[in-house]
């Protein structure tokens, strides 16, 4: 199997860690049980040598090709990404793919993607399907160390063929964004262009984990196509504990609570430079029309989390959003459409309804005593320009 | 309390024919209360108009010319100075496309007087649109024949003991506007200033 060979030493899946090692050592028992054929750079930020002391024997992984560096710990998020940016720097392969310790790589999906890419430099990713597992070890679930094996295991996967193909970085943007999951972050990709966009977020430095996420995928997006192989890829756990994503929305917050926290206006900014510079440069647009295209693309992909964190509100009911979806389309239908001026009408002629109606806070309404008394003058002087009055015009 | 103890602080930034309707409708009514205009915008017809008192005799008003507001942190330096500059102990802002009604302008001030454990107070706010005719229902017109109006009850005062609570119960109803109520000036004067610190985009 030579081509097999040479395209499984073109790769090295690149295993970030904090803690939770455990974890670790069970993606390391799974991939030298099944003898995943790529090299692994681990790349450790965990508080304490935990992670060192079970990995340091190699003899106890002996079919995995692995390099183990301890970094720091992951205190900040700028230490996570130096440890990113020095991982990239000393991975040798033309390919890289990101890795979480509680995900299963599979080989043959990830071999594909390897070769894919070799074939097609036009594509800037590659990946497969992904499939996503619960681990329960009894009917009354589990959790923390409890998910790591079990003898329920529950999986799912969706059939996802949406590869990203326009011609133009600005079209691969909006159709990215119109996805609810991401798996190109996962892909395989050139290492040299992960360098790149790792590069731009040290100087980005965001305080936003998702952000970065989305940049990073964005950017990928930018730098070509990126295509989604029918088979087996990745399978992700998705009741795993205290991972890092999870760790971040404890501590801001979902999407909402993410936006209205003080350092997300400068992490937008951020996220917005570099996305247009490299849209800009891309498809030879103007730096007003990429970030034009940059912040639509934004707007589009935030829709579905953003309605999903306003419907927690408890204030926010089945007739608000409802009639807030009325509102919304009338006011798309041009003005003289019928049935917009027909409910304007009832709207502004029907003292019961309230003036909130087309924000859904109130529906029904008690008249003020004496308004139209008090609204008389006002009437009366807004028919028509008095004659001495000066009017601009 | 009396009527010399209000001053409504007009901002403008333009929209110059709204201005002078602004002018125009409260000179009509006699309005009993003083204005401060606070005028950031590039129109020289404003200046021109408003520095002849004697188009709106009715009205007891100052006019201030502002650098132009071309940027937010230069609006907010003018409603700071324009504030430093009001010294009824009452003030109220307005915006050139409302009118405002005396009597609840005066029972606000009245209350506010003998409520010194209240920062504001306003009444019933009605929304109107104006048409030219019935074929043109959403074109932007000063002035007529066709007016509508529909006015909400709105009685959500906010009473809680704590700040906190207050916040919490802030309406959400678009017609409740704390923001025209009726303000004591030394109140809003310390507010303006720590807005234009902050310098918020």
């Amino acid at each position: 199997m030579p081509d097999a060979l040479n395209a499984d030493t073109r790769l090295t899946i690149l295993l970030m860690l904090r803690d939770r090692v455990p974890f670790t050592v069970r993606w390391m028992a799974y991939a030298n049980r099944v003898r995943l054929p790529f090299k692994v750079f681990i790349a450790d930020g965990g508080s304490d040598d935990s992670a060192g002391r079970a990995l340091g024997d190699h003899s106890r992984f002996p079919h995995v090709d692995y390099t183990y560096v301890r970094y720091p710990h992951d205190a900040t998020y700028a230490d996570f990404y130096a440890k990113l940016a020095d991982a990239l720097s000393r991975i040798d392969t033309p390919y890289v793919a990101l890795a979480d310790n509680d995900d299963f790589l599979i080989a043959d999906g990830v071999r594909q993607a390897i070769r894919f890419l070799a074939d097609h430099p036009e594509y800037a990713t590659c990946g497969g399907q992904c499939a996503v597992f619960w681990v329960t070890p009894s009917e009354a679930g589990g959790s923390g160390s409890e998910t790591l094996y079990g003898r329920r295991v529950e999986w799912k996967t969706s059939l996802d063929t949406r590869s990203v193909t326009d011609a133009t970085a600005r079209a691969r943007l909006e159709h990215q964004s119109l996805r609810a999951t991401t798996p190109i972050y996962y892909h395989v990709q050139r290492t040299s262009d992960v360098r790149r966009y790792v590069d731009a977020v040290m100087v980005w430095n965001p305080a936003d984990l998702f952000l970065l996420e989305h940049v990073l995928y964005s950017l990928a997006a930018i730098a070509g196509r990126t295509k989604q192989l029918d088979t087996l890829y990745i399978a992700r756990q998705w009741n795993s504990p205290e991972t890092i994503g999870g760790g971040h929305i404890d501590a801001f917050g979902d999407w909402l609570g993410r936006m209205l926290a003080p350092t997300w206006s400068e992490d937008f900014a951020g996220a917005v430079r570099i996305l247009s510079a490299a849209l800009a440069d891309r498809d030879h647009l103007s730096l007003e029309e990429a970030r034009a295209a940059v912040v639509a693309a934004f707007r589009m992909q935030a829709a579905p989390p953003l309605l999903s964190d306003l419907l927690k509100d408890p204030h926010v009911d089945v007739p608000m959003s409802a009639a807030v979806w009325l509102v919304q389309r009338l006011l798309a239908r041009p003005s003289t459409s019928a049935a917009r001026r027909l409910l304007r009408r009832v709207y502004r002629r029907m003292p019961w309804i309230s003036v909130d109606a087309v924000h859904g806070t109130e529906f029904r309404t008690r008249a003020v005593a004496g308004a139209a008394e008090d609204f008389g003058p006002m009437r009366e002087f807004l028919r028509e320009p008095p004659a001495a009055a000066l009017d601009g015009r | 309390m009396s009527a010399r103890d209000l001053t409504l602080l007009l901002a403008l930034k333009d929209r110059t024919p709204y201005t002078f309707r602004w002018m125009a409708y409260h000179n009509f009514i006699r309005l009993p209360f003083r204005v401060f205009v606070a005028d950031g915008g590039a129109d020289e017809c404003v200046p021109a108009a408003l520095s002849e008192r004697a188009g709106f005799p009715n009205l007891d008003f100052e006019y201030v010319r502002y650098p132009y507001d071309a940027t937010c942190a230069q609006y907010y330096a003018k409603l700071a100075d324009a504030l430093e500059r009001i010294h009824t102990p009452f003030v109220a802002l307005a915006d050139n496309d409302d009118l405002f009604v005396v009597k609840g302008l005066q029972q606000s001030i009245e209350f506010l007087a003998s409520h010194p454990d209240y920062s504001a107070c306003g009444g019933q706010c009605a929304v109107f649109w104006i048409h030219p005719d019935q074929a043109d229902a959403d074109a932007d017109v000063l002035y007529g024949p066709r007016i509508e109006w529909k006015c909400s009850l709105e009685r959500t005062s906010l009473t809680d003991d704590t700040a906190s609570a207050r916040l919490l119960r802030l309406p959400r109803r678009t017609a409740h506007a704390v923001f025209y109520h009726v303000r004591r000036t030394e109140d809003l004067r310390r507010e303006l200033r720590l807005i234009r610190d902050a310098a918020p985009q």
